[in-house]
């Protein structure tokens, strides 16, 4: 008889969390800010107007922290502008939870000066002397004199690391360096410094106070997304075994109107 | 110790359950005192726990940093370092001194394109929204009323941008001459909605300023020849260390891999153990035995390659050492422009040096060893002397808190030449010359200051502070300050006013207690003698209390060392021991402190690794500081009291 009891408190507890769950789902999506700080936010508000009931919380604080989150369970989505490294992924493995990579959209990282820098364009060579410090006056480079100031994301970035590798050949940034926490911030101190130089996602490149800087005669629009030096992929991490609603969202993220939504904020569809 | 019989009288609440109740209520005082201590003591030995596994496992990473054959490219790679930092002193004062013959042309072309750019974002938002509409049209086309009613609303923003309604004003072009500038702003009122070229006329002073630059640059064509091939010498040792850093980055990774995989298959051992199905546990079993693919590392073998090409690199160090030889007879002895002949004469002093430091290379990475193991003390004392914090790099993680420490402690001093004087006036002026009512007024209003948020003064110190120190500093009245201009927005010295605004109160409200302790006797007596107010004060009170003052501006210092949230926002958080060289303007450098780099970093390291153990060095080194700070605090306050015993 207790048995009896004690079963079918248990299964009504377990029903009425369930529906608990249902009635008011929250979905954690934890990670990059180049995808977090915008995209996301505009495709979860477009999710739920569809799906009535479903909540989000979006914590875009950069790629190395959807991972630890995921393994954790503390997310049910992770955000990351770069691939996950194998580390990353078995440090998951070993809690029990298999992720899942999911292509976003690409996104283009692009060099932008201060509005009143009469530089229009640079070459890649010019770029990674720049960042690794090499060259330290904007005449080197054939701008007016002055000395650059380099603004960059911080260690914890994704774009950070995806700088180092496409424009630097994995060489140190220049000492002098400014870490900053996200690209509204460098587009920001890039506006109110005329020597600042710095990198942010093309979505974020026609901010107020700053203009972009064509490489290699390429200029860094959707449409030369092949042939621009520094393009790259971004990703959705997602365990295997995750509940419907998430897999559902990264389905209607990279779906056609997802990419839509992605295209008009500045990324490049798949 | 026999129990003191209870002195609550008979009938009193307290005696209702006879003896026990004072003493339940004696001992919940001393758990509480008593938790409070055990509380401190787990903190101190979580900081010690989480801290001290750092150093062997950053003896480790250095270890295999030295293994794997790293640490010798990185004594050539600093030679490249120095090498492309003299070429870009050449480099800038060659540009510097052609730049100076082009000035006109240059603003001509800067004012320009300055007029333009504001035109342009005063109907930026017309234009922006006309292009998306077009965009979006298909074949459709645009509805006429909507194009219609966005081209009026762009040609109302024309209007007022040529009238310079927008923002500040058309910006003035003392240098082009009224019939340019009208030309200008023509192009622009008849320039296509749609379209964002600029007028001829920018194309043409932009012309103008090459054919300038060109001209400048003719007489200097053997100068340039001389830094061409200074810059040249270092493409042989670039490319060697390019493609030996590659062969030992290649073990570095291969080791690490290796290490990766014998970690995957314990941990997923681990994880199989506690497993709570049979499947999961078999397979996790399964995929632990997959996970180790790789040999280890033999160091010996995979380093040859590069200790085979040492003639090379010796080879290329001798072409560096020529080529400084050649460069310096070929400089110009004197450059006109007086910033080009600065940079020119900083490139001679630092030639001497740099001489020096290529010549013992190549005996360096003859003597260099790879299997002479990293000492525990060397990496200790690398961490606490080290010059270099470099993290999330491809290459090597080295922790050296040198940049950070500078940067607290040149904060620091910024805030305490701010708040001392501030705070202690303002204690003496309260306690020992103002009357009852402004006292009233003035101690809670001081103290109040430490009642703001310290993130609230951080949004003041970006938004205000910065921005007006910056925009000061540009005006041509404090050129002759050091420093002034000022390049970066974030800078210690805002970091350091905001501080020392902090730290007034802690050294007012101290400083105030100490005057107020001096006994009454010793004004008196002074009074007595026919001493005068100030006398008293500065002669008899100041000196009375000035362990009690020296106490609290030591507490201050405190305060400001730990205090984190202000530093992070406003110090412009840039790991860099700062350029000396500049003498006060070294003020107003950007830099990093060791409370912002717990903050910045320590949410994005994953658990547990030599970052993250770092990180908590760096807060034991910051704990011990201030606790040696209020040591010393107590003591001066014990040892030169006065009058009290």
């Amino acid at each position: 008889m207790r048995t009896i009891i004690r079963s079918a408190a248990a299964s009504l507890f377990a029903g009425a969390m369930l529906a608990a769950t249902a009635g008011a789902q929250t979905i954690s999506i934890k990670g990059s800010d180049t995808l977090g700080a915008k995209l996301v936010p505009q495709l979860s508000e477009s999710f739920s107007s569809k799906n009535k009931g479903v909540k989000f919380e979006i914590a875009a604080e950069g790629s190395s922290t959807a991972f630890p989150a995921l393994a954790n369970g503390t997310a049910h989505i992770g955000m990351s502008s770069r691939k996950a490294k194998p580390e990353e992924i078995t440090a998951a493995r070993a809690k029990g939870i298999k992720l899942k990579e999911v292509e976003a959209c690409h996104d283009m990282i692009v060099v932008v000066v201060n509005k009143g820098n009469p530089l229009k364009t640079l070459t890649k060579d010019q770029v990674a002397k720049i960042f690794t410090g090499q060259v330290k006056d904007w005449s080197e480079v054939g701008g007016a004199p002055g000395p650059i100031s380099i603004y960059t994301r911080n260690t914890s970035s994704g774009t950070y690391k995806d700088w180092q590798g496409l424009a630097m050949k994995g060489r140190n940034y220049a000492s002098g360096s400014q870490k900053l926490a996200g690209n509204e911030q460098i587009a920001q101190e890039v506006a109110k410094n005329k020597n600042g130089i710095g990198y942010v996602g093309l979505a974020y490149a026609k901010s107020n106070g700053i203009h972009d800087v064509t490489i290699d005669g390429v200029q860094p629009v959707a449409a030369n997304a092949k042939k621009y030096a520094y393009s790259r992929a971004c990703y959705y991490y997602i365990p295997e075994n995750a509940d419907a609603t998430a897999k559902a969202f990264v389905d209607f993220a990279i779906g056609a109107e997802g990419q839509k939504i992605a295209q008009r904020l500045g990324f490049v569809p798949n | 110790m026999p129990e003191t019989p209870s002195q609550v009288p008979a009938g009193h609440p307290f005696r209702r359950k006879g003896r026990g109740t004072d003493g339940l209520i004696k001992f919940f005082f001393a758990s509480n005192a008593g938790l409070t201590i055990v509380i401190l003591v787990l903190i101190i030995v979580f900081l010690v726990r989480e801290g001290a596994g750092f150093f062997p496992d950053y003896r480790k990473e250095l270890d295999l940093y030295r293994k794997s054959g790293l640490e010798l490219i990185d004594i050539p790679r600093k030679d490249l370092t120095a090498h492309e930092q003299m070429s870009s002193l050449l480099n800038r004062a060659y540009y510097a001194q052609v730049n100076a013959a082009c000035r006109t042309e240059m603003l001509r072309s800067q004012e320009a394109s300055a007029v333009m750019s504001y035109l342009g974002e005063a109907v930026a938002p017309a234009q922006s929204a006309l292009q998306r509409v077009t965009e979006n049209a298909g074949d459709a086309g645009v509805p006429p009323e909507l194009q219609q009613s966005l081209t009026a609303k762009y040609k109302a923003l024309v209007a007022d941008g040529l009238a310079g309604k927008f923002g500040d004003g058309v910006p003035p072009t003392p240098h082009l001459a009224p019939e340019e500038r009208a030309q200008l702003l023509a192009a622009f009122e008849a320039r296509d909605p749609l379209s964002s070229d600029d007028p001829p006329l920018i194309a043409a002073l932009q012309e103008q300023l090459s054919a300038k630059q060109a001209a400048a640059g003719e007489p200097l064509a053997s100068f340039r020849e001389a830094i061409d091939a200074f810059a040249d010498a270092s493409v042989n040792l670039d490319t060697l260390v390019m493609e030996t850093g590659d062969t030992v980055k290649a073990t570095k990774a291969a080791a690490t891999l290796h290490e990766i995989e014998v970690t995957k298959r314990d941990t997923l051992l681990e994880a199989s153990a506690k497993a709570k199905s049979s499947e999961l546990r078999q397979q996790l079993e399964t995929e632990a035995r997959e996970s180790v693919t790789t040999e280890a590392v033999d160091f010996a073998t995979s380093l040859q390659p590069v200790l085979d090409r040492l003639p090379e690199f010796t080879a290329a160090n001798a072409e560096l050492a020529t080529a400084i030889n050649d460069v310096q007879p070929k400089l110009p002895a004197k450059l006109e422009d007086g910033k080009a002949d600065r940079y020119l004469s900083t490139f001679r002093k630092a030639a001497g040096e740099y001489t020096n430091e290529i010549s013992d290379t190549t005996a360096a990475m003859q003597a260099w060893k790879y299997d002479v193991p990293v000492g525990l003390g060397a990496t200790i004392w690398g961490f606490i002397t080290g010059r270099d914090w470099i993290t999330g790099g491809e290459w090597q993680d080295f922790y050296g808190i040198m940049p950070l420490f500078t940067g607290s402690a040149i904060i620091a001093v910024i805030a305490l030449t701010l708040a001392i004087p501030l705070g202690v006036g303002a204690a003496i002026y309260t306690n020992q010359l103002a009357g009852r009512r402004q006292q009233n007024f003035i101690k809670p209003v001081i103290e109040f200051l430490q009642a703001i948020p310290s993130v609230v003064l951080g949004f003041l110190g970006i938004a205000v502070l910065g921005t007006i120190l910056q925009e000061t500093s540009m005006k041509d009245a404090f050129s002759w300050v050091p420093g002034f201009p000022i390049q970066q927005r974030l800078n210690m010295f805002t970091a350091g006013c905001l501080l020392g605004l902090m730290a007034i109160p802690t050294i007012f409200s101290l400083s105030e207690d100490a005057l107020n302790n001096v006994p009454s006797a010793f004004a008196e007596a002074s009074d007595a003698l026919g001493a005068s107010k100030l006398q008293t004060v500065f002669r008899v009170i100041c000196p009375a209390a000035i362990s009690g003052i020296l106490a609290a501006v030591l507490l201050g210092l405190g305060r400001v060392i730990g205090e984190t949230m202000v530093v992070l926002l406003v110090a412009g958080n840039r790991i860099e021991i700062p350029d000396f060289t500049e003498g006060l303007g070294v003020f107003f450098q950007p830099a990093h402190t060791l409370t912002g780099i717990i903050a910045q970093e320590l949410g994005e390291v994953p658990f547990g690794s030599v970052h993250y153990r770092a990180l908590f060095v760096v807060g034991m080194v910051l704990f011990i500081m201030v606790l040696g700070i209020n040591w010393t605090a107590q003591r001066m306050l014990h040892k030169f009291r006065i009058g009290h015993d």
